[in-house]
């Protein structure tokens, strides 16, 4: 299979076949005009036997005559040999048919025959010296004879001029043969083109496809499909280790690009981890900012609260209480991730100074079921950066009452944190701003607080929740502030 | 190749083998008689199977004189010429063991050939019966043999006897006897010559077919129509013409091509049984014109 399909062997059947189409034709012409040269031959060849045959009837009467006057043996000999030559010119077949010519042609061969026994019966009566006999005999011989060669010279006229009225069919015969045969040489050179071309084809075909798909490949189009061909043995190998190439290259890229994926996601896994360390770094720092000295802090609040119990101020006490433990949980808390109930008893301590302290112009509404406390983590110091935000900026200007509102609920899987003020809100271009992806601006994430600060941590903690925390409101419509946390997934925690 | 070697030997290809060999010897052609019986017999040489060579036929042809030795199977023979020596010649070839059929023209001889021809006492009787009716008593007659229709020319006593059994006393002198050559052109001055020797000729009866159009030719010129009556012999398109326009009174028609096929189909069964019906008698026709 390999042997009939190879190069090789395509490339020498094609030339053999185209070869043997002209040789065919070339054969066929030299067999028509030998063929056309043999029956003008055998037009002829009647011709010529009467033309033979008619000189040796008129041979043999000087022979005969010769015997009869000498009787010598040399002429009896003579005669006797051209009889003879005479028998075996006459043809055993004598065929009886329609045509005239054949009928003519029998009587003359029987008309022959007769007059040679009739020589025998004259030598008979010359050697029975029957005198007067044989001279009659001769006599009628000789009018025999003449009457014989008048009827060759008759039938060789009948089948000249035959012969000469079939000459324009002949020389027509000839002429269509010629334009046959010129037809056929066309037919032929044709159909060889056409082989030779369809071998070539076979061959030259899929290298014009190897050509093409070996151009895709080179502008990095690794999805063509593979070549499939079962032609040419050599060209099927060809393909056939293009089409592994392709298939070895496509994997080798394909376990580049993972690769190069890994150590991308790993950078930027790193970069995230490094950015949230500066995050937290500054929040610590802001928060270690905003209280001082901690320690004396706490212990000056503590013999505060000491001193108002012994001067029966309880309110004063609680209030100081609700201060240190704020402080406490702000300066001591160093988990990324607490439980939402630790974050919930941050904020209340917040809320209570909050509410001490603007007890008049700002109310604060909480809405936070006990049963999602322990079930849920969330990244510390969320809540209460957004709520110091509202009171910060929500009322600037407004003499009316403010409300901050605090809410949790599930809605599973998705955690959900609100903050909504009635305040002055947000502008949208504010909003965006606020809400803009920092991940690669490492100067700028050094410098933010409060709540930018909390919702580029979301965005590091969550990177892939697009929609973590949104913000809406419009202008003297207060704002809302979610969290939605999916709480399938991890938290990304820098290790 | 094939269509061209077909083309070339036609001839070959449509050449059939046949079973017997039958030599026809006729008067010298250019009669439209003979070429009609050879016509007829050539038709049923396919259907007898056997091969048909033609001869002239003369007691001085050698043709006819050594056709016993042209290796024949059986000869088909129109007597003509001299009948010794036409009988010598028959009865060779049937000491030969080649049986004879003589068409149109018997021999007397010792044989019983068969014979294949018309009937000339009836045609004789047909003719007188048809003058009966054209001229008026009392009658003269003249008959124009010819050459060219040796069948007849051949029997003319017999033509002639019909002819007075039915015409008898109304004949006012015997039948008038004439003769043409081998000539087509014969009768023209024969006509010529009665009609100006004779000014009381009432009617011609011709037995062959150039005879009659060369003699109506001249009956037509000397405005003669009507006044002479012709009886003429065969059927041509110019005899029917001068038939459907009453120039010529009636025409005889004998079947030349039926002779041949009878010929044939009589020497098919010599040869094949080695005896056949020892006489056939092949018809003729007297046709007039259209409006009769």
């Amino acid at each position: 299979m390999k042997f009939q399909n190879s190069l090789r062997t395509q490339l020498v059947v094609s030339s053999i076949v185209g070869m043997a189409f002209i040789i065919v034709s070339l054969a066929f012409i030299l067999f028509t005009t030998v063929g056309l040269q043999g029956l003008v031959n055998n037009q002829f060849r009647m011709e010529r036997f009467f033309r033979e045959l008619q000189f040796e009837v008129e041979s043999i009467q000087d022979p005969l005559l010769n015997y009869l006057s000498t009787r010598s043996s040399r002429s009896l000999s003579d005669l006797m040999a051209q009889e003879q030559i005479l028998r075996n010119m006459l043809p055993e077949e004598r065929r009886i048919t329609s045509d005239q010519f054949d009928l003519e042609s029998r009587e003359i061969y029987f008309l022959l025959e007769s007059y040679l026994d009739r020589i025998d019966g004259v030598i008979n009566l010359k050697r029975a010296r029957a005198m007067r006999e044989y001279t009659a005999s001769y006599e009628e011989m000789s009018r025999f004879s003449d009457y014989i060669v008048d009827r060759i010279d008759q039938i060789s006229l009948y089948g000249l001029r035959s012969e000469l009225a079939n000459y324009e069919g002949i020389i027509n015969a000839s002429r269509r043969m010629l334009v046959w045969n010129l037809i056929l040489i066309i037919t032929a050179f044709l159909v060889a083109v056409i082989w030779i071309s369809a071998a070539i084809g076979r061959v030259s075909e899929p290298m014009d496809r190897l050509a093409r798909a070996a151009g895709e490949l080179s502008f990095g189009n690794f999805d063509i499909e593979d070549i499939r061909v079962e032609t040419i043995h050599e060209v099927e190998l060809v393909v056939s280790a293009f089409n592994r190439m392709k298939h070895d290259i496509r994997q080798y890229i394909a376990e580049l690009n993972r690769q190069k994926q890994i150590e991308k996601d790993y950078m930027e896994a790193k970069v995230r981890n490094l950015k949230m360390e500066q995050l937290l770094k500054r929040t610590e720092l802001y928060t270690m900012q905003a209280q001082m000295n901690p320690h004396f802090l706490f212990n000056t609040l503590n013999t505060g609260v000491q001193l108002a119990i012994m001067e029966r101020a309880d309110r004063t006490a609680d209030f100081m209480d609700h201060l240190a433990q704020f402080y406490r949980y702000t300066s001591r808390e160093r988990d990324l991730m607490v439980s939402l109930r630790h974050e919930i008893e941050g904020l209340e301590a917040y809320l209570y100074i909050l509410r001490i302290r603007f007890a008049k112009s700002l109310d604060f509404k909480t809405d936070i079921p006990e049963m999602l406390l322990d079930k849920y983590e969330v990244p510390s110091l969320i809540l209460q950066p957004l709520v110091e935000n509202s009171v910060i900026h929500a009322f600037k200007g407004i003499k009316r009452k403010g409300i901050i509102e605090i809410r949790v609920w599930e809605d599973y899987p998705i955690l959900f944190l609100l903050v909504k003020d009635n305040g002055i809100g947000m502008d949208r271009a504010t909003a965006e701003r606020l809400l803009k992806h920092h991940s690669g601006d490492t100067e700028w994430t050094s410098k933010v607080m409060g709540l930018e600060n909390v919702i580029q941590r979301l965005y590091y903690c969550f990177p892939t929740l697009e929609d973590v925390i949104t913000i809406s409101g419009n202008p003297n419509e207060g704002t809302e502030i979610r969290i939605r946390i999916d709480t399938r997934v991890t938290a990304c925690i820098p290790s | 190749m094939i269509s061209l070697s077909h083309e070339i030997s036609s001839d070959e290809d449509t050449v059939e083998p046949r079973e017997r060999h039958i030599g026809v010897f006729l008067p010298s052609p250019g009669s439209l008689f003979f070429d009609e019986i050879r016509e007829g017999a050539e038709a049923a040489a396919s259907e007898y199977n056997v091969g048909l060579s033609f001869h002239s036929i003369n007691t001085d042809d050698p043709e006819f004189l050594f056709a016993r030795y042209s290796g024949i199977d059986g000869a088909i023979i129109h007597p003509y010429g001299d009948e010794a020596e036409m009988r010598r010649c028959m009865d060779e070839l049937e000491e030969a063991g080649i049986p004879v059929v003589l068409i149109e023209r018997g021999v007397p001889s010792d044989w019983p050939f068969t014979f294949v021809g018309t009937n000339n006492f009836d045609m004789g009787r047909r003719i007188g019966a048809l003058v009966g009716t054209l001229i008026d008593d009392p009658m003269r007659l003249t008959v124009v043999y010819s050459e060219k229709s040796p069948g007849v020319a051949s029997e003319k006593e017999l033509v002639e006897l019909g002819i007075t059994t039915v015409l008898g006393d109304r004949l006012a002198a015997p039948v008038e006897r004439r003769q043409t050559g081998l000539n087509p052109l014969d009768a023209e001055a024969l006509t010529y010559q009665l009609l100006r020797n004779d000014p009381d000729l009432k009617c011609l009866v011709f037995t062959d077919t150039n005879d009659t159009l060369a003699a109506m030719q001249v009956i037509v010129d000397l405005n003669m129509v009507g006044r002479v009556q012709v009886v003429g012999f065969g059927l041509t398109d110019i005899i029917r013409d001068y038939l459907d326009q009453e120039v010529m009174a009636a025409s005889i028609v004998v079947k030349p091509q039926v002779i041949g096929t009878q010929a044939v189909r009589v020497m098919t069964e010599l040869l094949r049984d080695g005896y056949s019906a020892g006489y056939v008698d092949t018809g003729f026709d007297i046709v007039k014109g259209s409006g009769e």
